[in-house]
């Protein structure tokens, strides 16, 4: 049930390409402008990069997300699972991945142009830096966006609720990227690493469990 | 399958829209929701298909309650709303073989269904194209599909043409025989008394 649910946002995306191409341009267009606008040391933009980069992926992921949830409330398309007999909250895991796929490829797309742009070293371990990827992005947003799934103001809410509610997140993830940057060994930083993680555990629980209540009308 | 609808209570902001209403359907029967607009015809039918979450009261479907938590009575409820409940991203086709999934089913009986309502020819367009008398065919489609013991239908003769009212007119009939329950919803006072059992008129 899973799989199915995750196939139809892939078919979906896949087909209007709407979620990526999105999140890629912004992201692109706002590494281009700290690239451009930043006239600074090299050694400021190396302390910098990490919190400039969790602010592009936190600003992509709100477009992201928010288009991903969107499409449940066309043709209240939703309704096809909320009447059907499945776990309701199979939909939000179903959704946090599809939310960790669109927002991966679309980080894979500007990283590149960020570290050539932003003349940032790239001897650091890629596993460890997705990790922090996955267990950065993703839940917390699903569960913001589930929970404004039916409200009439959702464009607002859900930036005026994410982003207080996502700084945790945010510090404890560039933390470790900064930590990764500067190539520290995993037990000088896995504190930050833990914290991410059980924020990720938490959000995804939490949402599972109440996304049954939220999205009926 | 029997409805049973007990001191059911709902309100916006406040305001009261059903306030304990109390229905007994018997298996097979077919009932008829009729009155002005805002009297709650559809906040009706959308609490019994689990759509809306209701203030207080109680829903039961044969022997089950309807309860977020217990998915197993949505399976013999099916509401045909007025939008279409599929993602317009995805083809006709793929809508019927992503919804029979949600409920367990093959896909073997999705062509079928489609041909039924006339949209064979259009299974492979995204219904994001389809007019709205097409897309009235679509919920048709998946009601056919998914072949529910109960039938919430709400305007369901909305955007249709002549030969889609035929076809919904033989529908009912089909319905009628299989013993479904339904509860339909209408402002064509006349065109309800002549299909239904009885009429209900909420205010």
């Amino acid at each position: 049930m899973l799989l199915h649910l995750i196939l139809k946002d892939l078919k979906i995306e896949m087909r209007s390409k709407e979620i990526i191409a999105s999140m890629f341009i912004f992201g692109l267009s706002v590494t281009l402008i700290f690239a451009l606008a930043f006239q600074v040391a090299p050694v400021m933009i190396h302390t910098f990069a990490p919190g400039l980069l969790w602010v592009v992926i936190l600003f992509t992921s709100v477009l992201g997300l928010n288009r991903l949830f969107s499409l449940e409330r066309e043709e209240h398309a939703l309704w096809s699972w909320v009447t059907a007999p499945v776990d309701r909250g199979l939909v939000y895991i179903a959704k946090v991945i599809s939310a960790l796929i669109f927002v991966l490829i679309s980080v894979i797309l500007f990283i590149i142009p960020f570290f050539i742009f932003l003349n940032l070293p790239t001897e650091f371990s890629f596993f460890q830096f997705g990790l922090i990827l996955l267990l950065g992005t993703g839940s917390i947003g699903c569960l913001i966006s589930g929970i404004t799934l039916q409200a009439g103001l959702r464009d607002v809410l859900i930036p005026i609720l994410l982003f207080p509610s996502a700084s945790p997140v945010a510090i404890a993830a560039t933390k470790c990227t900064g930590f990764l940057f500067e190539n520290k060994p995993l037990t000088t930083w896995n504190f930050w690493l833990l914290i991410l993680a059980s924020f990720f555990v938490i959000f995804s629980l939490f949402g599972y469990l109440v996304f049954n209540k939220i999205v009926e009308e | 399958m029997n409805l049973q609808v007990t001191n059911l209570f709902k309100s916006f902001y406040r305001s009261p829209v059903i306030k304990s209403f109390s229905l007994s359907v018997n298996s097979g029967e077919r009932i008829g929701i009729s009155g002005p607009n805002g009297s709650g015809k559809t906040t009706l039918l959308k609490m019994l298909s689990g759509i809306m979450a209701i203030d207080s009261g109680d829903i039961q479907v044969g022997n089950h309650f309807i309860d977020p938590e217990f998915t197993l009575p949505r399976k013999s409820i099916h509401y045909l709303g007025h939008s279409a409940g599929a993602y317009p991203g995805l083809t006709g086709e793929e809508n019927l073989i992503f919804i029979s999934g949600l409920y367990g089913m093959d896909a073997l009986g999705v062509t079928e269904c489609l041909e039924k309502v006339g949209l064979d020819s259009a299974k492979e367009k995204q219904i994001k194209y389809y007019s709205q008398g097409m897309l009235q065919r679509l919920k048709l489609a998946i009601t056919i599909l998914l072949d529910s013991d109960i039938l919430l239908l709400d305007e369901p003769l909305s955007g249709l043409d002549s030969n889609g009212i035929q076809l919904f007119q033989q529908l009912l009939d089909e319905w009628q025989e299989n013993k479904k329950t339904m509860l339909i919803v209408s402002h064509d006072h006349n065109w309800l008394s002549s299909i239904t059992d009885r009429i209900i008129y909420l205010n």
